[in-house]
């Protein structure tokens, strides 16, 4: 009988194979593997585990249907067409295009509306063009590890507009997955209360955010 | 498997998986004519598996989980002719400006409806579930909506600009191709939280990490479990992998039972620490490994640098909101 802290192994065989650089799908299987073995679960019921869960989380995948209509606009011209408007536009600067983003993403993720936007549906398409045209405006042509920045910030521009939104809408997985988990120990909370709470780190996040984005320099 | 179009008053997810499904068989077949049957494998294993997840065992399906991994190992980019890549390129890169001074703002109206049509989608589906019209888990909503306006879109592209549907796929599956075998992490590390959960790394940890820190002192239990939301989150990829671990092991022994803290409030803050350790973390494939791919980064890391210097002083300010609101 092994240690009941054996399956921690698992957890630290993903580190070191992220520290060393194994291709994150091996390193991804090996520790799930691993971890089934030090917590003596079997093969047929392991792959009993995984498949369930692939099962449950494939709507994961979902984003793919959305590639057909932005790829298409990209070919369209959607991009040169954003990107000659921010240019023509003497009040659209960096500034505003990603402090608008921002706000706009924050809260409607705030609304439940998660979908609305993401890096497939709306940062490729929209946002990175919108800020490298406004970037040009004030920085001139970015050399390529300034554009490499820049669309990483905007990349997390959304990542943090999206996840300190969503907490503060009642409907969310993550509200509801808090009211189960406290619920299971006995403890009964209003998911009002739980959103709520969530406010003062969303105005931070908001806060923060917009700090950045104002010092930001590609 | 139930009918699910027959009586049309229930809905499920069937029908998107099935989509799902379609797209990546296209885009696997596509593949196989551009880049060969190697490349091809992955993509058509996991349009089987998404597609057939309804029928097949579990044990059946848990193999071909590992069998597309592998698969995803053998995936090469492609020796094209540079020459004939760059022509190719410059010929796209002047439709692309030439199409775009024409079409103008009519473009911005159609990436635009794309959450005009999920916010529509999502009132009215709601509101077929609160008036019993529709029998649906609410919670899918947006999803139905999603897939209804990525549905619909083509056809807009289509009568509207004159960008036929079979392009518009033919592309779509191009810039999967791009993205590659990074769309499957997600899943991949949903399915190791899972794992992880059923092999009892919760409780391990829950055992192990109350030695680390002064568990009569309440400030320091706050700060721990905050920093440990983070810091685990980092490690899993998942806040919601994280949240029930550190929760049974620091939040209701110590901060709820032991010191009288509020649990909504320790909750709350508890998950968005972890979402600032999301912010930090390699496995968060979806938000930081994807995007990386998908906007052309050099870096697969270049996301993760970009969220630091927001990740870091927003943890600070979770921590100092929690010791004081926890214990009003």
């Amino acid at each position: 009988m092994l240690s009941s802290n054996a399956p921690l192994l698992g957890v630290l065989l993903l580190l070191v194979c992220f520290a060393l650089r194994v291709h994150p799908l091996l390193a991804v299987s090996l520790s799930a593997i691993f971890t089934g073995f030090l917590a003596e679960i079997g093969v047929a019921e392991l792959l009993g585990i995984v498949g369930k869960s692939f099962r449950d989380s494939r709507f994961l995948l979902v984003f793919v249907l959305v590639l057909p209509t932005v790829a298409a606009l990209e070919r369209l011209g959607l991009r040169e067409y954003l990107a000659r408007w921010v240019a023509n536009s003497e009040r659209v600067g960096l500034k505003v295009v990603l402090s608008g983003y921002l706000a706009v993403r924050q809260l409607s993720a705030a609304f439940g509306l998660t979908n609305l936007g993401g890096h497939a549906q709306s940062v490729r398409p929209l946002l990175v063009p919108a800020a490298q045209a406004a970037a040009l405006k004030r920085f001139g042509i970015l050399n390529h590890a300034q554009d490499q920045r820049l669309k990483a910030f905007c990349a997390g521009t959304d990542n943090v507009a999206l996840f300190f939104g969503e907490d503060l809408f009642l409907a969310f997985g993550g509200v509801l997955l808090m009211q189960t988990t406290l619920a299971s120990y006995g403890y009964q909370t209003d998911p009002l209360l739980l959103a709520f709470w969530a406010l003062p780190t969303a105005l931070c996040a908001f806060a923060i955010q917009s700090i950045r984005i104002a010092r930001f320099q590609p | 498997m139930s009918p699910v179009w027959l009586p049309i008053t229930g809905l499920s997810l069937l029908p998107v998986y099935l989509l799902i499904a379609i797209f990546l068989l296209i885009a696997g077949l596509r593949s196989w004519r551009l880049q060969g049957p190697r490349n091809a494998l992955f993509w058509l294993m996991l349009a089987l598996l998404v597609g057939l997840a309804d029928v097949l065992s579990d044990q059946l399906l848990g193999a071909g989980v590992l069998l597309v991994g592998l698969a995803a190992l053998l995936n090469r980019p492609v020796q094209t002719d540079p020459d004939a890549a760059r022509a190719e390129r410059h010929a796209q890169a002047d439709f692309a400006a030439e199409s775009g001074l024409k079409l103008g703002a009519r473009l911005l109206w159609c990436v635009l409806l794309l959450p005009v049509i999920t916010l529509t989608a999502t009132l009215l589906l709601r509101r077929a579930h609160a008036t019993g019209a529709l029998q649906f888990d609410l919670n899918y909503a947006p999803i139905f909506a999603l897939t209804l306006a990525c549905l619909i879109l083509p056809l807009v592209l289509w009568l509207g600009l004159g960008f036929g549907p079979k392009r518009s796929v033919a592309v779509g599956t191009d810039m999967a191709h791009q993205i590659g075998w990074a769309m499957f992490l997600p899943l991949l590390l949903a399915i190791l939280g899972t794992v992880f959960a059923k092999a009892g790394v919760g409780t391990a940890l829950a055992q192990w990490l109350p030695s680390f820190f002064d568990i009569d002192n309440r400030y320091a239990c706050a700060a721990a479990y905050a920093i440990g939301m983070a810091l685990f989150t980092m490690m899993l990829g998942n806040a919601f992998v994280a949240f029930p671990v550190m929760t049974a092991a620091i939040a209701v022994p110590l901060i709820i039972a032991r010191h009288q803290g509020d649990p909504a409030v320790v909750a709350a803050l508890g998950m968005l620490s972890g979402y600032c350790g999301t912010l930090l973390s390699p496995l968060a494939a979806n938000f930081n490994l994807v995007p990386a791919v998908l906007m052309n980064l050099d870096s697969p890391h270049a996301v993760i640098r970009a969220q630091v210097a927001t990740a870091i002083p927003l943890l600070a300010c979770n921590v100092g909101l929690m010791c004081l609101l926890v214990y009003r």
